[in-house]
């Protein structure tokens, strides 16, 4: 911003004065207006707006005062000058107070007027600045498009809008690929958190000791390797939201550190002993039972309670398949734009299949199929031939040599590999309950693959 | 630039003037023209302010006839009504502009004599009120003598020139008036 688009209102009833200042600060060059008193001012701001006004206090009719206080009803940011006698320095400070930004005697010293135009423009510009910065960073901190017009899912955008602006934690369940981290991300960026960061950890990703690390932070020369001072993920979104994804896979000994850093709001960085303080909210997820563990023992009662205040439980997809022909157009038309392919969207028949399927991934493998389809396809629309999913039920053929124990243990752990080893979808299936199918992984020795 | 006319107005410091003639139309590239006129200045003088009205002696002064660019310099305090002191003043392309050289004085801040300074401050003043008179504006860049300086330590910071910027303005303004523009 240049000197000359920055305007100047001069509202004075002496002419000398107007005069003066007007050749003076377009000397400088300004952009200078002026008027003789109140009711002139006040038809200029109906013409345009002005960065910096400089009012006179005693004015015939309408005082410098009361243009004051209008002004700032029109412009709130409005940068105001007051310009007064020396018998009148009360009034002036009565102005500041009621938020001019500054005052100054008549006759000026050409200084002091000087460098107050250079404070006020300064003002001037980082307000403007502020506010351009507030704006992208809005954008920027636009909540994720949450898709999807189920009844359930206005339940869980009800849900979310009614926590984020609190700093309640939030328990986020559901199967993996159901958009566990995009809630998370709703939540935060409903919040009045959203212009500090919303901090991931992937807690089922990392061992006990590297997780505590990635948390707390260490200090130089706390473990080998420790070269530096590290900030921990609770320090870094101080201000903001922390988000604990897999929080059901946190060790013993982490558990009790996280605890105590949660209800404290104060930690310790490995090896250190200064206390950090943080102000985080915690957002956490899961896609296993936790009550299972609590039970176990596997995870801290104290610690489930302090999580578990408000759930948001997201249903897999294949219990809301309404939501499908909304998803499948949203990706469509991401990868539409993404890969510059003219595609018109997805057959009827396509359409029927994709809502009939399972959907053991959830709306991950959704978006995955339909990306994949996207690549493959030779037409304008995505048909049947395009998705490489299994439909329908599938024929299954067990060797006659088998046992009726051993073709058991084969259909579990097939049905289970299908639902993407999730207990409850796969007892569902199975028509037992969970305990049954626990009971049977047991005598089976069946253990989940570490990738799974 | 033409002729620029330095009128002396109850000006002291007359040692001074040849080099600040020599100087000045160095840097000018124009021929000076040493005047020294006799106005009784006592009307112009505000009792309570101890000081001379700049504004008041300029309208006047302007009401002469006179040939090209004037500048005047005094050793009187001026002021106008809405400043408590300008080291100078001279309208955007008018005919007439006024330097004081009391506050470029060392001795007004009771700092001992120092000429040299006094000098180098007098032809700042002047090359700068002269660069209203042909319609420059203050200047951005601190080193050019067409920043805006309102105490002496101002004017010793800033150079005596024009920055390329005022040159290249003044050289398009030169250009529209041979074109009667």
């Amino acid at each position: 911003m240049s000197e000359t688009e920055i305007k100047i209102l001069i509202v004075d009833d002496e002419k000398i004065v107007r005069e003066s200042l007007a050749e003076w600060f377009s000397e400088d060059g300004y952009s200078v207006d002026s008027a003789e008193n109140a009711i002139g001012a006040l038809n200029q701001l109906n013409k345009s707006r002005y960065d910096i006004y400089l009012l006179d206090i005693k004015m015939p009719g309408m005082d410098g005062m009361e243009l004051h206080r209008r002004i700032r009803e029109i412009d709130k940011d409005a940068v105001v000058i007051m310009i007064t006698a020396y018998a009148a320095v009360d009034t002036a400070v009565k102005a500041l107070k009621e938020g001019a930004f500054d005052y100054i005697t008549k006759p000026f010293d050409p200084d002091n007027l000087s460098h107050l135009i250079r404070n006020a423009v300064k003002q001037r510009r980082l307000q403007i600045e502020n506010i351009g910065l507030k704006g992208s960073l809005e954008a920027l901190t636009e909540p994720p498009l949450i898709i999807g017009a189920s009844e359930h899912m206005a339940e869980v955008k009800d849900l979310i809008n009614t926590v984020a602006k609190t700093t309640t934690t939030v328990m986020i369940r559901g199967e993996s690929g159901t958009g566990k981290e995009l809630v998370a991300q709703a939540i935060h960026a409903g919040s009045d958190r959203k212009f500090f960061p919303i901090v991931t950890v992937n807690c089922g990703a990392l061992s006990e000791t590297l997780l505590e690390s990635e948390l707390f932070g260490h200090e130089k020369g706390a473990f080998t390797g420790a070269l530096y001072r590290r900030k921990g993920k609770l320090e870094i979104a101080s201000g903001g939201t922390l988000f604990l994804d897999e929080v059901g896979t946190i060790s013993a000994k982490t558990q009790v550190d996280l605890l105590r850093a949660i209800e404290t709001k104060e930690f310790c960085r490995l090896g250190g002993n200064q206390i950090i303080k943080s102000d985080f909210r915690i957002i956490c997820a899961t896609n296993t039972h936790l009550e299972d563990f609590v039970k176990k023992g596997d995870f801290r009662e104290d610690l489930y309670y302090r999580l578990q205040v408000y759930t948001i439980y997201l249903k897999p997809l294949r219990e809301r398949p309404e939501d499908i022909p909304e998803l499948v157009s949203y990706f469509v038309d991401r990868y539409r734009k993404k890969m510059n392919k003219p595609i018109g969207g997805v057959d009827p028949r396509a359409l029927e299949m994709l809502m009939n399927y399972a959907w053991p991934g959830n709306i991950r493998e959704l978006e995955n199929a339909i990306e994949r389809a996207m690549v493959v396809t030779r037409s304008k629309t995505l048909t049947v031939q395009d998705f490489n999913i299994h439909q329908g039920i599938e024929k299954i053929s067990y060797n006659t040599d088998l046992s009726l124990e051993n073709v058991e243990k084969e259909h579990i752990l097939r049905v289970l590999e299908k639902t993407g080893w999730n207990i409850s979808a796969a007892a569902k299936l199975l028509g037992i309950d969970r305990v049954t199918i626990y009971k049977k992984l047991d005598k089976f020795v069946i253990k989940r693959p570490k990738n799974g | 630039m033409a002729n620029l006319n330095l009128v002396c107005l109850s000006f002291q410091e007359f040692h001074l003037l040849p080099l600040i003639t020599a100087s000045l139309s160095e840097i000018l590239a124009s021929p000076i023209i040493n005047q020294q006129v006799k106005i009784p200045l006592g009307k112009y003088f505000n009792e309570e302010r101890e000081q001379y009205n700049a504004a008041a002696i300029l309208t006047d002064y302007e009401r002469r006839e006179i040939e090209g660019k004037t500048i005047l310099i005094t050793s009187v305090d001026l002021y106008i009504p809405i400043f408590t002191y300008v080291f100078g003043l001279a309208k955007l392309n008018g005919q007439v502009g006024i330097v004081s050289a009391r506050r470029l004085n060392n001795k007004f801040y009771g700092l001992p004599d120092d000429g040299e300074l006094l000098k180098q401050r007098l032809i700042k003043e002047i090359v700068h009120e002269s660069g209203h008179l042909l319609n420059l504006r203050h200047c951005n860049n601190f080193k050019c003598v067409m920043s805006s300086s309102n105490s002496a330590d101002d004017l010793d910071i800033k150079g005596i020139q024009y920055c390329s910027r005022c040159l290249n303005l003044l050289t398009r303004i030169d250009l529209k008036k041979q074109q009667g523009l």
